[in-house]
């Protein structure tokens, strides 16, 4: 707030500096070919104004120019047509305010091609000043967006890991390979390997901003069949995923959460049987996920489908910059969530 | 023999229960319950002296489903988690086990009851749950006959206090649940439930006016229709209520 006021503030006095070094400056040189002062200081009042309406114009415009995205044609052109304008502008007002001056008249048709020059020149700096300033702004916010997005993914495997090594996972799957060591041994060994499997994917260090859909997919399947062992029948897995998704990219841990919503509020949101549907396919430059499962409605909408959707929807807005990138439709008895990852080529 | 019950939503935690309760020669597992509504009705049904419970299960956890019981037998809590055992013991659980656990540990917990058990008619929990609640309540669970409902505290009009029970209103109708509305005032969430006399807690959502009678009386009207009486200190938290 007080930050606002003082560049207010400041914007003020800048403007009005600018404005009395202009006149200064441009009265003097007028002075020195000849002009008496007050003919001096009103030729310069006129040119300044014009000068400094013009470097509004410029300020307005160019945030919608990027050289960088679109050429550099326009920021050459734009300055061109200015300057045309502004000497022309300004003959016109100058020729209505000293119309019975012919000494100053023959002046102002001698200067003009000075005058043209002059604005030309100042008009160019202004604008390489102002596109400096907005490339550097862009890429300070760009960088800043990357923190930010660093510090998500971050958090999320944080979360992720403290959620897995919360110990009830480990220690119901624990106990369910008690169970099954004494009369399915090769049972319990499948989900000792499974269990170990999926621990190592969950801590791998080298987790980057992006890796393989393979690797997620191939997490939430240890996840899910590990689940069933425990779950039994009333557990039902239906995972598909089209040909080609899995050299597709997503950040990592994006779908887990979800996964682990869908078993949470599947497994004690019903009674009956639980069909967990995952579903991966490949649309135009996008990879979509579609993670479904049974619901009561009369229970209301999940709660703590909070952080697992919220932080999903933000991330991908961190990464990309949309924000309908993630979906949820609650039907009767199922709910179902769909992301879309836009792959980068 | 110790009649036994098993109430777990996973299959292999009742397989390991019963092979570890098989060398336990006094004991005989006479109910298995994949979830607390199985539960309710199976230990009506057979009447087992002790129960093994676990907590996380489909739509109601372990706490209400004992709340649902009314004779209760012994109580042996069976979860992964270890955030419960304080509430567990309040609600006097005769112990708590941790998955996964030892036969051994298992051992102490039997030896636990059967000392229990000799010493007189065990004094097994009268469940006192609402004190052992300490988060919001989310849900409450009651029973009408054979019917299990559970009703999410969202979709309360309004409680009253009918001598040893509390009437829940909701859009389904009344119903009874054995508490005070001490309890209710106390695990409800305040910024929505307001007690607004000796014997009512209204739901904010459903207050449609207020209307003042002469003499300083008041009443709330409910968007059900029904009309409330405020007492004075109720007003004063009413109007508390709607400037936070």
């Amino acid at each position: 707030m007080s930050n606002d006021l003082k560049s207010k503030r400041f914007n003020k006095w800048f403007w009005m500096g600018s404005l009395g070094v202009l006149i200064a400056g441009m009265s003097f040189l007028i002075r020195y070919y000849g002009q008496d002062w007050t003919t001096a200081i009103q030729d310069s009042c006129v040119f300044a104004i014009l000068l400094l309406a013009s470097t509004q114009v410029l300020l307005i415009v160019y945030p919608y120019v990027r050289p960088s995205f679109t050429g550099y044609k326009a920021a050459l052109i734009f300055p061109v047509i200015l300057t045309v304008s502004v000497v022309f502008v300004g003959r016109m007002v100058l020729e209505w305010i000293f119309g019975g001056n012919i000494s100053y008249r023959l002046f102002l048709d001698h200067s003009l091609p000075l005058r043209l020059a002059f604005v030309l020149l100042f008009l160019y700096g202004i604008s390489l000043l102002i596109l400096v300033r907005n490339e550097v702004e862009l890429q300070w916010e760009r960088k800043e967006r990357e923190t930010m997005t660093d510090k998500m993914t971050r958090e999320a495997e944080l979360f992720y890991l403290r959620q897995q090594l919360q110990p009830h996972f480990l220690f119901n799957s624990l106990n369910s390979i008690n169970a099954l060591v004494g009369k399915r041994p090769e049972e319990a060994r499948d989900m000792i390997q499974s269990l170990a499997d999926f621990f190592r994917l969950a801590i791998q260090k080298d987790t980057g901003t992006s890796e393989s859909f393979a690797k997620e997919w191939e997490r939430i399947v240890l996840y899910l069949r590990m689940e069933k062992m425990r779950f039994g029948d009333r557990l039902q897995v239906d995972m598909d995923m089209e040909e080609g998704t899995e050299v597709l990219l997503l950040p990592p841990l994006l779908l887990q959460p979800l996964v682990e919503n869908a078993i949470k509020f599947g497994l004690y949101g019903v009674l009956e049987k639980v069909v967990i549907s995952v579903k991966a396919t490949r649309s135009s430059n996008f990879l979509q996920v579609a993670i479904r499962n049974p619901y009561d409605a009369a229970n209301g909408l999940p709660k703590g489908t909070g952080f697992g959707l919220e932080s999903v929807r933000r991330r991908l807005y961190l990464l990309f910059g949309r924000n309908d990138l993630v979906k949820h439709q609650a039907h009767d008895n199922w709910f179902e969530v769909i992301i879309r990852i836009p792959q980068l080529a | 023999m110790i009649r036994v019950a098993i109430i777990d939503d996973e299959p292999l935690a009742h397989e390991i229960l019963l092979e570890y309760l098989k060398d336990a020669e006094d004991i005989e597992v006479i109910g298995k319950y994949f979830n607390g509504f199985e539960g309710i009705k199976g230990i009506q049904e057979t009447q087992p002296e002790l129960i093994f419970v676990d907590i996380q299960m489909p739509k109601i956890n372990g706490f209400e489903m004992l709340e649902l019981i009314d004779n209760k037998p012994g109580v042996i809590f069976v979860t992964a988690y270890d955030t419960y055992a304080v509430k567990a013991f309040e609600v006097h659980a005769l112990d708590y086990l941790m998955k996964p656990f030892s036969r051994e540990r298992l051992g102490q917990a039997l030896g636990k009851y059967r000392t229990f058990r000799q010493s007189g008619p065990p004094e097994l929990s009268r469940v006192t749950y609402a004190s052992a609640e300490s988060e919001i309540l989310e849900r409450v669970v009651v029973k009408t006959g054979n019917r299990i409902e559970v009703i999410p505290v969202h979709e309360i009009m309004y409680l009253a206090a009918e001598d040893d029970f509390v009437a829940i209103q909701t859009p389904k109708g009344k119903f009874l649940k054995l508490r005070t509305l001490k309890t209710f005032e106390e695990m409800l969430d305040p910024r929505y439930f307001v007690r607004v006399h000796r014997s009512y807690i209204i739901n904010l959502r459903e207050v449609t006016r207020i209307e003042n009678y002469d003499k300083g009386r008041q009443y709330v009207w409910l968007k059900s229709g029904a009309q409330i009486p405020v007492s004075k200190q109720g007003g004063h938290r009413l109007k508390a209520a709607f400037d936070s």
